[in-house]
């Protein structure tokens, strides 16, 4: 890391200012940026589609739900790119996106605060206790701008996408039959394919922005905490004052500066000119274990409007009288701490019982998301009538026709009809639905293709009408004709 | 079917073929008004000008026997204008009357909501009753008396919307579109070679539509397909994906429209598809689609067939 070829300015900058240098960083090396966002995502993106090519959602929520996986390789050449340095090798490069990645993708994949978290996994390579501790120095009033950042990138991811899909909707002609919904607002496949192309396109677009705020976001907090600036400042002054040293018209000035600067900032002045490397490492390192340095601490108030520094001085009364009331609790402090912690576990607890809740209310349309078609399953029962395979008997014409012989015309025709659904459902899987009629169940006959069977069961369809609805009896030599047809294309012999 | 049903069925046959083969590409259309004739019902045809909707009542006239009139609405139309009205006759020192152009047997009442609302009501009273009172003595309306009324879908500035109660009134709404493009080369070839809208010539009567509405009362219906009707058109009530559903009399029209579709098929009963089949057509106009369902895009017919799948067909 050479603060001499930073290539951003090293200033102080509040935490909004950060995100918008981010957003900077983000435009400036776009290109590098997005080819490094694209180089993972493109493959692995045009894989899922092909798995999921009949639910492509769910290719949505592994892309998206990978992106701290896509994050990291933008993340790197950010950093590289800061310094002026070159990206690294593709060996360098290649063990980065799996680094230390499965709590990235598991508890910490909801963290409000991933992308200014991210380069301590990425760049500084902490884990663990290391990792905390540093994450515990780094934040401070950083947190809000951080969740700031993740709320405004989501909420343009999810206006990009929305944005294209409506863009699409509205720009693609009626003529092409091409609809998100179905009458009832469920998603089309189409409509499901537009929305996750739609998706991955505004994640795409807007996540190296978000990683860029967050890496500045990041930088800031570095800037303050180690003082970039003005390390820097004592660096160029330094340089100048050095050239100046060098050219003899420019040394008496250069004394009169020194001067000043020795006046002003001996220590530093002095580390430059009269210490040598090793020398200015041991004063670096006896300053920094002076009492002065070693503990950093973020001390936050709240004031009163218009208060004056005077004003803190003088404690009031009531602050007093409030602090001694609470003195008489010291000893339930534990008792508290504990009440305070239960309360913690019982809100955590409702808090899963209501996702529980959610999920058990919602499990059908949640179940839906994955598949489009439910597995069909032959009906029990259809229009009102038994159409298993086991009600029926062993000899479907034996029995219609001696339910004929019988006089019972009605049922004998009902059985022989039901017993030709059963077989169409059983032996051609058809798809009869209650709603359809007795010509709408011909018609699906007649679209299986098979020009006999289609035959037949308009025969039989025309015979089961006439007698159900116009009460006309068939001849017998009919009924025997429909037997023989039966047994020809529907019993287990026919083929 | 007995003799009398077999006759009447071929000429209905004879009818369809005569109509078919003037105005071309347009069976269905012709099969939904003779249905709608031997219901005895009226009906609203919606298309965009052009498609033959006159030259289908003049040939339909023709093929009954009865007489044809036609009137053009305006915004300046006066029910007087519709029904007749009584006037002095200074030759004779009298009041005179005036029959209108609902005396006749097909009526083409053409854009009828470029009409107020005054003028629309005007055919209420004849739609109904088959009678027109006029100076406070009711004249029936020589029979079989029918009004086909046309919409243009288009050009809706300066229209009337017909009120629910006179959409009611007609049995079915038949949508009319353009015809196949083969239908359209023949059209064109063919008429382009003829003064325009052809000639006729003499055309015998070919059918008796009063012993034809009286064949297809008679026609059976059962139980479970009545049941299936009434079903039907239930389902358009308390449904979210309309505003307002179809009342009873929509009911009775389905069944009647099922028993013209079973006569005109030649069949003397009539059966579940016979009942479906006509759903579109007599439930169209009567039911109104929900607002957020007209904002999503969806049609009357796309919702009145996502309804239709969800009523469990009988099997009797």
């Amino acid at each position: 890391m050479n603060l001499d070829k930073l290539q951003v300015n090293a200033c102080l900058r509040s935490g909004w200012q950060a995100i918008d240098l981010g957003f900077l960083m983000a435009r400036a090396w776009w290109r590098q940026i997005y080819i490094a966002s694209l180089l993972p995502l493109l493959p692995l993106t045009l894989v899922l589609l092909l798995v999921f090519s009949q639910s492509p959602l769910w290719s949505l929520l592994f892309i998206w739900w990978l992106k701290p996986f896509w994050e990291r390789l933008p993340l790197y050449i950010a950093s590289r790119m800061l310094f002026d340095e070159e990206p690294g090798t593709w060996s360098n490069m290649k063990s980065l996106p799996l680094k230390d990645i499965l709590p990235w993708l598991l508890w910490r994949r909801f963290s409000v605060q991933r992308a200014f978290d991210n380069p301590v996994t990425v760049l500084e390579e902490l884990k663990g206790t290391a990792r905390r501790e540093r994450l515990r120095i780094l934040h401070g009033r950083y947190t809000d701008v951080a969740l700031g950042n993740q709320l405004v990138c989501f909420c343009f991811e999810l206006l990009v996408a929305f944005g294209l899909v409506v863009m699409l909707d509205f720009f693609t002609p009626d003529t092409l039959g091409i609809r998100l919904y179905d009458s009832f607002g469920d998603l089309t496949l189409s409509g499901e394919w537009i929305f996750t192309l739609a998706g991955i396109a505004a994640i795409t677009l807007v996540m190296p922005f978000h990683t860029m705020a967050g890496f500045a976001l990041y930088l800031n907090r570095r800037i303050e905490l180690e003082a970039w600036d003005i390390e820097i400042s004592f660096r160029n002054l330094a340089n100048r004052k050095q050239r100046a040293t060098s050219h003899r018209a420019g040394m008496v000035s250069a004394i009169v500066f020194a001067g000043l600067m020795t006046l002003t900032m001996p220590a530093a002045v002095d580390a430059a000119v009269e210490h040598d490397h090793e020398s200015s490492r041991q004063l670096i390192e006896s300053v920094l274990q002076g009492q002065d340095f070693g503990e950093e601490r973020t001390v936050r108030k709240w004031r009163f409007k218009g208060w004056s520094e005077a004003d803190d001085e003088t404690i009031p009364e009531w602050v007093i009288d409030f602090l001694e009331w609470l003195e008489l609790f010291k000893d339930w402090a534990e008792v508290l701490s504990n009440i305070a912690a239960w309360v913690k576990v019982l809100l955590v607890l409702a808090f899963a019982g209501l996702l529980f809740y959610l999920f058990r209310r919602y499990r059908g349309p949640l179940s839906r998301l994955g598949r489009r078609q439910p597995e069909k399953t032959a009906p029990e029962v259809l229009f009102g009538l038994d159409v298993t395979p086991e009600s029926l008997p062993p000899d479907v014409p034996a029995r219609v026709m001696a339910l004929w012989a019988e006089a019972g015309y009605r049922e004998a025709l009902s059985l022989l009809y039901r017993a030709s659904l059963s077989r169409l459902i059983d032996k051609y899987e058809l798809a009869f639905r209650a709603s359809h009629t007795e010509a709408e169940c011909a018609a699906l006959v007649r679209a299986h293709g098979i020009d006999s069977l289609s035959e037949y069961f308009w025969q039989l369809t025309n015979a089961w009408r006439r007698l159900a609805y116009g009460h006309q009896l068939p001849e017998s030599e009919t009924i025997k004709g429909l037997c023989d047809g039966w047994t020809a294309e529907l019993s287990d012999e026919s083929q | 079917m007995n003799d009398s049903s077999s006759t009447i069925s071929a000429a209905l046959n004879a009818l369809r073929e005569h109509i078919n083969g003037r105005l071309i590409g347009q069976s269905q259309v012709v099969d939904q008004v003779l249905i709608a004739m031997l219901a005895g019902g009226h009906v609203l045809i919606e298309g965009v000008p052009g498609l033959g909707k006159t030259l289908l009542v003049q040939t339909l006239a023709a093929g009954i026997g009865g007489k044809f009139k036609r009137i053009q609405f305006t915004p300046d139309l006066m029910p007087g204008d519709v029904t007749g009205h009584v006037m002095f006759d200074m030759s004779q020192s009298k009041f005179v009357l005036k029959q209108g152009p609902v005396f006749t047997n097909l009526l083409l009442a053409d854009e009828i909501n470029r009409a107020p609302a005054k003028t629309q009501a005007a055919l209420l009273e004849v739609m109904q009753e088959y009678q027109v009172t006029l100076d406070g003595k009711s004249m029936p309306v020589s029979k079989p008396f029918m009004v086909l009324a046309t919409q243009n879908p288009i050009e809706q500035e300066g229209t009337y919307a017909l009120p629910e109660a006179e959409l009611d009134r007609f049995i079915v709404k038949i949508n009319i579109d353009y015809p196949q493009a083969d239908d359209e080369l023949l059209i064109a070839t063919r008429y382009a070679l003829e003064s325009f809208g052809g000639d006729q010539g003499e055309i015998q009567q070919l059918l008796d539509v009063e012993n034809a509405q009286q064949q297809c009362a008679a026609i059976e219906v059962d139980e479970k397909v009545a049941e299936y009707a009434v079903q039907l058109v239930r389902s358009t009530r308390g449904t979210t994906l309309l505003r307002h559903g179809a009342g009873p009399r929509a009911s009775i029209a389905l069944l009647r429209c099922a028993r013209a579709l079973a006569l005109l098929n030649g069949v003397s009963f009539v059966t579940p598809d016979d009942v479906k089949s006509m759903v579109l057509p007599v439930l169209r106009h009567r039911v109104i689609l929900a607002p957020e369902v007209e904002i999503d895009g969806l049609g009357v017919d796309e919702v009145l067939g996502n309804l239709l799948e969800k009523v469990d067909a009988p099997r009797s």
